[in-house]
């Protein structure tokens, strides 16, 4: 969105190249491609935050180029979504014919050794690739030495040491693509861990036959993607193709047993010698960090941790937001109050009033609460926490035929489904992927967080507490938890059923563990509740207007006055379904509410806010007083808030938007009609 | 297994070993392709040295270190990596 932002540059060569960041998962590929374009996608300390492409037009000094991030990848096979994307935009053959003209490879040097592997095997592909070396002050702090100057003489390639934070290496950087660009010099040390010629042959050959069906793949890759199919680390579904692997494979079982480690055997050898000639490691003591490290995971302190941090995320929603939400709702009875008496009587005031403020307002006062997930969550994810929990909480989620690595996405619905959904494009295997997904939008929303905090709020006195938590909070607790257990309860069934027989996979990288950055986490909080206001600002808009205009007409026809919500048509809906919602204890009211939130959950508050201020006598009392006084007078019951709250987190209604995000990480095939049930 | 010792032994794979010890990683042998395509890019390659971590408070899964990265696998998934070297650590 933001590429259109950036000045058209004026280039002196007519050609946009195109230039690729691939690496490791959590080496500071999107953090890089951020400083360069300066842009500002998610970056976090958790692998697999990248799980799309993508690209920017930028100037590399006087040089058109088009810089495109890449998910990150241990080696060029696939399984997953983010590596296909990944592995098919190095081979070519994602945008037919497409190949990178340089790749900038980039490599964590405080964990170099694995993140060579890769490195090697794009150097193979008969690209030009300069290398970036990232992570140098963790390295150090480790006591990581690399040189630099060696490592480019065993790779073949220049290596540029860069340290984002402090702006240094990136003019290098620049210049030294460029000239790579131009020279197009291919490492001098290509294949040379491939000491077999039978190998070679046999890749060779298969990567032919790729190419008879797949003409527009560059005669260059044809190796590489030959290798990436003797060693099953991809799948095709062509026939012919599948016969001449496994008689290329036949073959070489005279050389070697196991034909499919031979890549992976004989490459990292050459890894190693590269790194022991270039890396110097003095091993260091078990610091602190090891002895937290080993608490983390620990059988009692690190339940109790995981227990505590849970709890603290969801008292404090309740607790911290509480000032910020007073001042809003003050603000906005101000502003409310101050446009009435400035304006005259009318249409004008009505939609504005009873429309415009009373619609949005609601939905702006969930901004602390919302901040203060997001913020909790940046912090977890960027101390590394997050993977230690997916890690603790593995063999507790397998039982409900999830994994560890559902835990994330499913903690991260609990901010929007629709973010969590597309982490669990991350999770390699496809039958866990899918619960994950299906599920996800069982985890309570923060959409759904102010129709709980409305009802709870109006319902459950805040004088009451049960073993010294406020009941409030609890009453929250059990709403999310009740969400987790529907969403167990379906993913078990679903394993048992529909996703029955596929083995799953766990499997992940342990990111290091660190103090979290806290301009990062808060920027993150920012962009992410900009978002939210600009829904607030569009979506819920313009539902408050519908909602005002259903609920103000038609007008009556004696005065000429605007329609007593009685008589309106928001009335007359609602009343036609009340006989279907009467049994649950629903009213007309909240069936128009609930019908409102078939196009987004917090449309609910708005909608609900909206008839109740057209309702009532007096000018704008907020919508919790509201419905105190429905509770008084014993029009709205405790039970009907429960029965509502409940409503809420099925998804009867789930959010259009995360059924359209829900449809690319399933591999569509209709899977997400299922979320409609 | 009281004394810290080497055993030489075909038969013991990633997932029988305690915190503390390690390993040379022998054969990587699994009919779940992408499975052991996946560990052996991971580094956990003939010859390689492995040693585990910590064990989930719930016994699985388990934390490994191989080339100088951390990384977690459940222990059926760790077994499909046999050990050609053990090395144990001395127990508390």
């Amino acid at each position: 969105m933001l590429t259109n932002e950036i000045t058209r540059p004026q280039s002196k060569d007519e050609r946009v190249y195109r230039i690729v960041l691939a690496g490791n998962p959590n080496s500071g590929k999107t953090t890089l491609f951020n400083k360069l374009t300066g842009l500002r996608y998610k970056v976090g300390n958790y692998p697999g935050v990248t799980v799309e492409k993508k690209s920017a037009k930028l100037l590399f000094e006087d040089q058109v180029v088009s810089l495109t991030d890449l998910p990150g990848i241990y080696s060029l096979g696939s399984f997953s979504q983010d590596e296909i994307i990944a592995t098919r935009s190095l081979f070519g053959s994602l945008d037919e014919g497409s190949k990178p003209d340089l790749i900038i490879a980039v490599a964590d040097a405080s964990n170099l050794e694995r993140n060579l592997y890769i490195i090697t095997q794009l150097i193979d592909l008969g690209i030009p690739v300069i290398l970036a070396l990232t992570m140098l002050d963790t390295a150090e702090k480790n006591g990581v030495h690399v040189h630099s100057e060696l490592l480019s003489r065993e790779l073949g390639v220049p290596v540029v040491p860069v340290r984002v934070k402090e702006n240094k290496g990136l003019s290098e950087l620049r210049k030294v693509a460029l000239k790579y660009l131009e020279t197009r010099t291919l490492s001098s040390k290509r294949l040379s861990w491939l000491n077999d010629q039978s190998y070679f042959d046999a890749a060779s050959r298969i990567g032919k036959k790729v190419r008879e069906f797949k003409p527009f793949l560059s005669e260059a890759v044809e190796l590489s993607i030959g290798m990436t199919l003797f060693s099953n680390a991809m799948s095709s579904t062509n026939q012919e193709l599948n016969s001449v692997i496994e008689d290329e494979k036949e073959k070489f079982r005279k050389v070697s047993s196991d034909p499919e480690s031979f890549e992976a055997s004989n490459r990292y050898l050459w890894v190693n010698q590269i790194f022991k000639k270039s890396v110097q490691v003095k091993k260091n003591k078990s610091t602190i960090r090891d002895l937290i490290e080993g608490l983390l995971v620990q059988r009692v302190v690190g339940l109790v941790f995981f227990v505590l941090i849970m709890s603290l995320i969801f008292q404090g929603i309740f607790l911290w937001a509480e000032a910020p939400m007073e001042f809003i709702e003050l603000a906005m009875g101000w502003l409310s109050e101050t446009l009435g008496s400035i304006l005259p009587d009318g249409l004008l005031k009505s939609l504005i009033l009873d429309g415009v403020i009373a619609g949005v307002g609601n939905v702006i006062i969930f901004i602390p609460q919302i901040s203060i997930l997001f913020f909790l969550l940046g912090l977890l994810e960027d101390s590394g926490y997050l993977a230690r929990a997916a890690f603790v909480m593995d063999r507790v989620m397998r039982p409900l035929g999830l994994q560890g690595r559902s835990f994330i996405p499913l903690l991260s619905s609990f901010a929007c489904a629709i973010p969590g959904i597309m982490s669990a494009r991350t999770i390699a295997s496809r039958v866990d992927r899918l619960a994950t997904i299906l599920v996800a939008p069982l985890m309570s929303c923060s959409a759904r967080l102010p129709v709980y905090t409305v009802l709870i709020a109006a319902f459950i006195p805040k004088t009451l507490t049960i073993l010294g938590f406020s009941a409030q909070g609890l009453t929250l607790l059990v709403m999310y938890s009740l969400g987790i257990i529907f969403a167990g309860l379906i993913s078990f069934i679903l394993k048992k059923t529909l996703l029955r027989g596929e083995p799953s996979l766990f499997l992940m990288e342990m990111p290091p563990l660190r103090f979290p950055v806290l301009s990062t986490v808060i920027r993150d909080v920012y962009d992410r509740v900009l978002t939210f206001i600009k829904d607030a600002g569009t979506i819920i808009l313009a539902c408050s207007v519908v909602l005002w205009f259903l609920a103000s007409f038609p007008r009556d026809v004696n005065n000429g006055n605007l329609a007593d919500v009685q008589h309106s048509y928001a009335a007359q809906i609602g009343k036609t379904i009340e006989p279907v919602i009467r049994p649950i204890g629903f009213n007309w009211e909240i069936g128009v509410g609930v019908i409102a939130s078939f196009a987004a959950r917090e449309v609910f508050i708005s909608s609900l806010a909206t008839i109740y201020n057209l309702d009532s006598e007096d000018q704008s009392p907020s919508l919790i007083n509201a419905l105190r006084n429905k509770k008084n007078s014993g029009e709205f019951t405790l039970p009907t808030a429960i029965s509502l709250m409940c409503f809420m987190f099925l998804p009867v209604s789930v959010c259009p938007p995360s059924q359209s995000v829900a449809e690319k990480p399933a591999h569509g095939g209709g899977w997400c009609s299922c979320l409609l049930i | 297994m009281n004394l810290k010792h080497q055993i030489k032994n075909d038969s013991v794979d990633l997932s029988s070993l305690h915190p503390g010890d390690s390993g040379s990683v022998g054969e990587v042998t699994s009919n779940h392709r992408e499975l052991k395509f996946k560990i052996l890019s991971l580094g956990l390659v003939k010859g390689a040295l492995v040693r585990v971590l910590n064990i989930a408070p719930f016994g699985d899964p388990i934390t490994i270190e191989v080339k100088g990265s951390k990384i977690c696998l459940r222990k059926n998934e760790a077994s499909i990596v046999k050990l050609s070297e053990v090395n144990l650590a001395p127990q508390k």
